[in-house]
């Protein structure tokens, strides 16, 4: 994009960019709306990429099965040389556990020390917190998803405990931030319903929960901000998608047409809300699974 | 934010394999050209903020279609946000013109310069209502959104040659239009080389 050139006289486009700042340019504060609901949509749809990944068979799976070795393993080997190999394993081992702290799944055994360790790193200005704590729950909710493609019912567990304590903590937002905090929450139960129709009968109660708890979460927040989801705020153009319908959870600013979509697909139709189940337990384990960092799947 | 073609089509194609971030600075680079585009088009500002992030929403579906093959970015993306707009402009109840649009003047305007202001500011909105629409789509292109002449030949799917004349055109009537004085030096430059 380039200045027009000099077609024009200087007071006309002087006059045209007066007339574009004047009347067209955006508010901050709906920049920054826009803004939150298209990046809270391209997480959405990177969690969403990252489990259809999943879904493809491994190359592993796929490559063909190489035909059986004729010798057996370490035959020629003198005891020497294995006993030299078996303490560069170990001390390999060693080195790998001494890192596998930061990267540790969810379900093993340094889990919650990681999720201890993110709580002790939140910010202390409100919005930056929330911010964070947004950005929590998306890893919780990419570890949900990973956990599933793997079929690891351990992980899957561990992650959802630690994503109902993610939007847990989000729930007690207050103020503006709430609206934010809200919009995010209710972006993630496209992707645990996802997740929860693939998953087998024996771990859909733990998204079920999830799910219930999020629609709490949503209900809490939209008591605490100053806009409701699809609930246009008393201008009289919000839809009638309200909390807990889907998709169709908004910013408030939704219109007839369907296109106020606060990083969500637009919900033309409200959808049923799921049956209510008690709000999730208090787990055992870090009190709030935070920390600091983005979430990156 | 100033970014060369080269930086956004490296951000245009780590969007496509899912950066989110990425995409971020795409929007940081485009909401405001977006958005200028539409409220000019639409007039409402609260339509205006739900169509500009629509069509960033859209820009996320479509992304892993793009192909750039000489097709600029800014046009492309301009192109999905005409759709939007058409599509709005189609489904819409009541119509609502460029007047009712928010006026955001300097904080520190007196009332006389207010009142100078938003004299010109309507003068400059009637001008506009009397262009044909494919000329004031060529003025809102390249003067709102600041797209180059390429860009906004993308945008509307006609030749870049079109588009320079279109604008001519434009130009030409709106000085007409606000009463600015003739220059013909001018008007022969804008027949001349322009990007």
């Amino acid at each position: 994009m380039q200045a027009p050139g000099p077609q024009t006289s200087e007071s006309l486009e002087r006059m045209l960019a007066r007339y574009a700042r004047v009347r067209l340019d955006p508010s901050p504060a709906g920049t920054r709306r826009a803004r939150a609901a298209v990046m809270e949509e391209a997480r959405r749809r990177r969690f969403e990429l990252a489990g259809a990944a999943a879904d493809v068979p491994s190359v592993s799976a796929a490559a063909p099965v190489l035909a059986p070795r004729r010798r057996l393993p370490f035959t020629g080997w003198s005891m020497r040389r294995l006993s030299s190999a078996l303490s560069a394993a170990v001390l390999a081992g060693l080195l790998v556990g001494t890192t596998a702290f930061a990267t540790s799944r969810a379900g093993g055994p340094l889990y919650e020390a990681r999720l201890a360790l993110e709580t002790l790193t939140l910010p202390s200005d409100a919005a930056a917190r929330v911010e964070a704590e947004i950005a929590i729950a998306q890893s919780r909710l990419a570890e949900i998803v990973e956990a599933s493609s793997r079929d690891d019912q351990g992980a899957l567990s561990a992650s959802l405990t630690a994503y109902e304590h993610a939007i847990g903590s989000l729930g007690a937002t207050t103020g503006e931030a709430a609206a934010r905090a809200m919009e995010a929450v209710a972006s993630h139960r496209a992707v645990l319903e996802r997740v929860a129709g693939k998953v087998p009968q024996r771990a859909r109660s733990g998204l079920d929960h999830a799910l219930a708890a999020g629609d709490t979460v949503v209900d809490k927040l939209s008591g605490a901000g100053d806009r409701k989801p699809g609930g246009g705020a008393g201008n009289g153009k919000g839809n009638e998608n309200g909390v807990g319908s889907g998709n169709g959870a908004g910013n408030g600013k939704g219109n007839e047409n369907g296109v106020g979509t606060p990083g969500v697909t637009p919900a033309t139709e409200p959808t049923q809300k799921p049956a209510r189940t008690p709000p999730p337990k208090p787990t055992k384990g870090p009190v709030d699974p935070g920390g600091s960092g983005k979430a990156t799947p | 934010m100033t970014i060369d073609d080269e930086a956004i089509e490296r951000l245009v194609g780590a969007a496509r394999n899912g950066d989110p971030e990425a995409f971020g600075a795409l929007f940081d680079h485009y909401h405001g050209p977006v958005y200028r585009y539409v409220a000019a088009r639409v007039g409402r500002p609260s339509d205006a903020e739900d169509l500009a992030q629509l069509v960033f929403v859209k820009a996320l579906e479509a992304l892993p279609r793009y192909e750039s093959r000489g097709v600029p970015f800014g046009g492309w993306l301009f192109r999905l946000a005409r759709n939007v707009v058409i599509d709005h402009v189609r489904t819409r109840r009541e119509h609502t013109t460029l007047d009712l649009i928010v006026e955001r003047s300097g904080d520190d305007a007196g009332p006389d310069e207010l009142a100078v202001l938003r004299q010109e500011m309507d003068n400059v909105a009637t001008a506009l209502r009397r262009l044909t629409p494919e000329q004031r789509e060529a003025i809102e292109l390249r003067f709102f959104a600041g797209l180059s002449a390429r860009e906004a030949a993308e945008a509307m799917g006609r030749q870049e040659g079109t588009i320079r004349g279109l604008q001519f055109r434009a130009i030409a009537a709106l000085r007409r239009e606000l009463g600015l004085a003739s220059d013909s030096d001018e008007l022969g430059r804008a027949s001349g080389t322009t990007r």
